[in-house]
């Protein structure tokens, strides 16, 4: 298959993180890359990572489906992965999951008939103290409200998205500006 | 300790410009600690954080220097590892470190290295974290070039290099040995202990420091101010401050880095700003979604740190409060934190692969007005049979909360089974 | 070495002894799954947990990653243990498919034998909602998969990685959705594969040559030794003759490895497991024949007759050197003993050999097949007819010189000379051998060839001792008896010895081993009994270190 020659690049800088004798250790980081890279993970991205990393294709086939973060069937052009744990739920997440669901037309798992959105929702982001909180592929969004979140759709449907909220704001005595 | 109470020891620099750029950190003294450390003997660097109290803050609340005193004498090589994997529902406060001070992470981690004298650092990220791994690495990058990382760093004659790594998405890989698995290459599944403790059988058979975040962020501080200051910033057996990730229904969510063995209801109305809208206290819980939940009554006289925690029948874990008001229902609580633990279980033994799942769906059909009488019973049973006897915590992380929901909230749950 | 009690008991065991292992030496069952003493503990199934009790403190263990200490006291009958016991076993049998009735693995199954033994609860198994994986899938050429049944004690996975040394079956997906699988594309299908089978506690793993042939409880079981090569893997025989309304001429059921620590540990291979169907074929030989085209029944005397006329006659006339025997590396030491102490010693034949160039041979690995494919070639050797017996003739010189027309009379047992032979070449061999007499367990063109047949006992069909590659004599047991007219083929040379004035007083095969030993330096001392069921070792012959029987280069468990 035909790897771009960016995440061959990144293969090397990833082996290198480890000893030469340990390069199966490398797995699960060079299958992160090769999806942000092709998107999702398929059979034979499972080969050429089995021939890479030097490891049988059980046990590539082993780490794929044991991390949630893999996909093995192309997703949406964005992934909306809203957290649906305990401190999101207490700030109102169920709501926007009702929200959500109706303005994209989807359910949990699925992507949207244009393949603009796939919707998941997932397991605690870490972003408690700022919820609800989601992630749209890579970018964190905070202290979502209806609204925010509406604004948030249809900044990426528009080609005009929102920009994350990079770094995470600093609620908390943490952004005082005393000084012990 | 600044006018009203609070102690930013670790986030001193937090939000001030620039910190994340070395430049800047090191004017504002990063790496000056690290420059100490070498001039002291490893063993001495141990003793100083021994001393110091300093106690886990990913959850189990182990002392660190007693664990780096582990290491055994005559293998080598060794290694430390960060774990940034914070998943604990209600944590996020490791997060702040990655994105406002990387550097003292970076330094923290160097300075456990020399005292263990390991020769890799691994910083282990959650894959969801994808900004703050950005800034880590750009943080590891000018610390190589700065020669803090690397070959003969700074003339001590030893080496030590540090890289990044990430999980995929697994609560499971906090745990200690399933972090060391996915750092392998493999799937996350925690390893027996006995014989797979860390510091003596770690990352590839060799011993390891796998050391929380906020942990060492506070090695620094610890060689900057001295051992017994920053014992004194906490209480005898849990010396410096903490971070607490407070969330749910306060006024005032945030992370506060206070000293630990501030009382709770401190932390809640004082800093917290109160609960919202005014209402009434119902329960809170005090360390992450794994531990058992207190109700407003047991709050009342409740301090943050360790021992009272336990001794008030629950954990102090990763300091992530939970707050929550008279409106939360605590049968619709235990959907929502079971069904983290079933999607979280690894699978590798019984009790957890089956129980989990099996208690998520009683916990949905109670939750959901659909319970049978015996319902109840079963579920406090069947989190009994799961506590303690799986390979790893996990198995007590979802049996300690279900279990106390059901003990200490009972008539709600009864009130819901209507057959 | 440590003391310590077991249910009350006292016990002294090895240091580094589990505490499954030291129960077992006291008879104790604690229950497990994924343990297995050939295989790295993993400690996940959960289902041995004891309560130890050590300076003081009481605390709940695993038995199969907890080394016996000093003053432990093993408790494994208390409330508290009866109810993690039953707890563990509940969620197991939560989501496990009701197939029972459709299982092989019924009869011998640890989830049922449990069950009954330390479970006994009421069921709160929640019909209404069933986990489905995949059931019947076609996982290798020899086993057949149903990952619902499946308990996840990862030891096939774990088999196959440090035993077989590859990496064939995995564990996917996470916590209620592990499932047990192969990649597509890869299969089950390394040499060993059979071992999962043996190893999988429940039914999930089921041999597609044995799946639905009998319920096991209808077997009988009977010691033996596998006839598949010269390592002489210790086994067991499962057979069955009395349902006969379900394929009646299979006796045979199925082969299973037997444990001996020095041979083969608990494992065998696929070619010996599978290789008993030649004990049932079709073809086997079940009378005597003679070359006639009107009738070719006969009787043992009468063709015994017509061989020892026809060996006198020979000898008389051209002397012993036109008579040769190509005996088989794949007869039991008593046969070649006798064949010997007939031809050899008695009739003075110097043509004698076991082995033909042309023998097929097979894979050889450093686990446990060996290329050899005959199980008594060393007891040749030993015992002294061929290939470096006292007679330079091999048997390849045989076979050449019959088709010459050296020999008046050629005597062959096992080996169908015709391979390899052109119809010319064979017509030649008829026409230059005056008479051919085949001892046989299969019918083959050797025996259209012959002027008489004598149908042959098989190893399964008799009690025999063989000696193995390394000089280890091992015996077999005798499940059932010969098909048909077979015999034992040193009964043979016993009748035969008799009409050419040798006569040797052997009734049983206990009375032939011991008179081995009387003759052949390296059995002296070796009695019938004293072979026990793990074999001895040749006098002389040092007993081989203890090697783990797994592949050069393991992988590991996980």
């Amino acid at each position: 298959m035909d790897i771009p020659d960016n995440l061959i690049r990144k293969a090397e800088e990833i082996f290198f993180r480890f000893p030469p004798d340990r390069r199966e250790a490398a797995l699960v980081l060079l299958m992160f890359e090769a999806q942000r890279e092709l998107g999702c993970i398929q059979p034979d991205t499972e080969r050429w990572l089995a021939e890479t990393v030097g490891v049988s294709p059980v046990k590539v086939r082993e780490v794929l489906t044991f991390y949630s973060m893999f996909r093995r069937e192309p997703g949406g052009r964005w992934v909306v992965q809203l957290c649906h744990n305990i401190s999101c739920c207490l700030a109102g997440a169920e709501n926007l999951q009702k929200l959500v669901e109706k303005k994209l037309g989807i359910k949990n798992g699925q992507t949207t008939p244009d393949g603009a959105f796939t919707l998941r929702y997932v397991e605690c982001l870490g972003g408690c103290s700022w919820a609800p909180m989601m992630l749209v592929n890579e970018a964190q969004y905070y202290q979502l409200t209806p609204e925010k979140l509406d604004r948030i759709i249809e900044g990426l449907r528009s080609g005009k998205p929102v920009p994350p909220d990079e770094p995470t704001p600093l609620l908390g005595n943490v952004g005082e500006k005393n000084i012990a | 300790m600044s006018g009203n109470g609070s102690v930013r020891l670790l986030s001193r620099h937090f939000g001030l410009p620039g910190q994340t750029h070395i430049e800047t950190a090191m004017k504002r003294g990063a790496y000056e600690q690290f420059k100490r450390a070498l001039k002291m003997k490893p063993e001495e660097v141990t003793a100083l954080v021994k001393a110091s109290g300093l106690r886990g803050h990913g959850g189990a609340g182990f002392s660190a220097g007693l664990k780096w005193s582990f290491v055994p004498k005559d293998v080598f090589p060794r290694y430390v590892t960060v774990n940034g994997d914070e998943s604990e529902p209600g944590t996020c406060k490791d997060r702040l470190i990655f994105e406002y001070d990387p550097h003292l992470l970076i330094e923290g981690a160097l300075i456990c290295a020399w005292a263990v004298q390991a020769e890799r650092v691994y910083i282990y990220i959650r894959g969801e974290y994808f900004y703050p791994a950005r800034i880590m690495q750009t943080a590891i990058d000018e610390a190589r070039a700065k020669g803090f990382i690397g070959d003969n760093i700074l003339g001590s004659g030893w080496s030590c290099a540090v890289y990044l790594a990430t999980g995929a998405g697994q609560y499971i890989c906090g745990e200690e040995t399933g972090l060391l698995e996915s750092l392998e290459g493999k799937k996350g599944w925690p390893r027996l202990k006995p014989p797979f403790y860390p510091a003596a059988i770690g990352l590839w058979g060799k011993p390891t420091i796998v050391n929380n975040v906020e942990t060492l962020a506070y090695v620094p501080r610890i060689l900057e101010i001295g051992a017994d200051k920053f014992l004194a910033m906490g209480t005898p057996k849990a010396g410096g401050p903490t971070l607490f990730s407070l969330s749910g229904c306060v006024k005032k969510p945030g992370v506060y880095e206070l000293p630990t063995g501030v009382p709770l209801k401190t932390l809640i109305y004082e800093y917290g700003g109160g609960i919202t809208e005014n209402r009434k206290l119902k329960a809170v819980i005090p360390g992450g979604s794994s531990s058992h939940i207190l109700t407003a009554e047991e709050c009342e006289d409740l301090k943050l740190d360790f021992e009272s925690v336990a001794a008030a029948g629950s954990m102090l874990g990763s300091a992530a409060v939970m707050v929550l008001d008279e409106t939360i229902s605590i049968p619709q609580l235990m959907v929502w934190m079971v069904r983290f633990y079933a999607h979280e279980s690894c699978g590798q033994c019984t009790p957890c692969r089956e129980g989990t799942g099996w208690l998520l769906r009683l916990a949905t059909r109670i939750a959901d007005g659909r319970g049978r009488k015996r319902d109840l019973d079963d579920l406090y049973e069947l989190a009994d049979n799961i506590d303690g006897k799986t390979v790893c915590a996990l198995g007590a992380a979802v049996a300690w909360p279900t279990k106390s929901y059901i003990k200490k909230f009972r008539p709600e749950f009864e009130a819901l089974i209507k057959q | 070495m440590p003391k310590l009690e077991i249910d009350g008991k006292p016990v002294e065991v090895p240091a580094g002894t589990n505490l499954i292992e030291a129960a077992k030496r006291l008879n104790i069952e604690i229950p497990h799954y994924c343990f297995h003493p050939g295989l790295s503990v993993v400690g996940s199934c959960r289902m041995c947990q004891v309560e130890v009790e050590l300076n003081g403190r009481k605390s709940l263990v695993i038995g199969c990653n907890t080394a016996a200490a000093d003053g432990m006291k093993v408790i494994i009958n208390s409330d508290v243990v009866e109810r993690t016991r039953r707890s563990v076993l509940e969620f197991y049998l939560q989501n496990h498919p009701l197939d029972c009735p459709i299982c092989d693995d019924a009869g011998e199954c640890d989830l049922q034998n449990y069950y009954m033994r330390y479970g006994l609860h009421d069921s709160r198994v929640e019909l209404d909602e069933k986990r489905h994986k995949h059931k019947v899938h076609d996982v290798g050429p020899t086993v057949v998969l149903d990952s619902e049944r499946c308990i996840l004690c990862s030891r096939c996975a774990r088999f196959c990685r440090e035993i077989a040394g590859v990496d064939e079956l995995g564990i996917f997906s996470h916590g209620g959705e592990s499932e047990l699988m192969n990649v597509p594309g890869k299969l089950l299908e390394n040499d060993y594969a059979g071992n999962v089978v043996d190893l999988c506690p429940v039914g999930a793993l089921t041999d597609k040559d044995f799946r639905f042939k009998r319920r096991v409880w209808y077997l009988q079981r009977t010691p033996s030794v596998c006839m598949g090569c010269s390592r002489g893997c210790n086994i067991y025989v499962d057979w069955e003759t009395e349902r006969s309304y379900k394929n009646p001429q299979r006796r045979i059921q199925r082969l299973k490895p037997r444990f001996n620590r020095l041979v083969n540990e608990w494992w065998m291979c696929d070619r010996g497991r599978y290789s008993y169907h030649a004990v049932d074929a079709e073809n086997r030989l079940r009378t005597l024949r003679t070359k006639s085209d009107t009738d070719p029944h006969t009787t043992l005397d009468q063709i015994l007759e017509r061989a020892a006329a026809k060996i006198k006659t020979a000898i008389s006339k051209h002397g012993a050197k036109s008579v040769a025997v190509l005996g088989s590396a794949h007869s039991s030491n008593e046969d070649l003993f006798l064949l010997k102490k007939l031809f050899a010693e008695h009739l003075k034949v110097q043509s004698m050999d076991v082995t033909l160039g042309k023998e097929p041979k097979g894979k050889e690995d450093e686990i446990l097949m060996k290329a050899d494919l005959a199980p008594n070639r060393r007891g040749a050797l030993e015992i002294g007819v061929g290939p470096w017996s006292d007679s330079t003739i091999s048997g390849d010189d045989i076979l050449s010189g019959a088709l010459d027309g050296d020999y008046e009379v050629l005597i062959v047992v096992g080996h169908d000379i015709t391979r390899g032979l052109s119809a010319k070449e064979q017509a030649k061999l008829d026409q230059n051998c005056d008479y051919i007499l085949y001892l046989g367990t299969h019918d083959n063109a050797t025996c259209a060839l012959a002027d008489d047949v004598i149908s042959i006992a098989m190893w399964a069909e008799r009690e025999a001792s063989y000696t193995n590659f390394q000089g280890r004599v091992q015996k077999t047991q005798q499940p059932f008896p010969p098909l048909g007219e077979a015999l034992c083929e040193w009964r043979v040379w016993n009748e035969l010895g008799k009409k050419l004035g040798f006569t040797v007083p052997y009734l049983n095969v206990d009375d032939v081993f011991d008179a081995i030993g009387g003759s052949i330096a390296s059995f002296k001392g070796l009695t019938w009994e004293g072979l026990g069921a793990e074999g001895k070792m040749l006098t002389g012959v040092a007993e081989p270190p203890y090697r783990k029987v797994q592949s050069a280069h393991p992988l590991a468990a996980y």
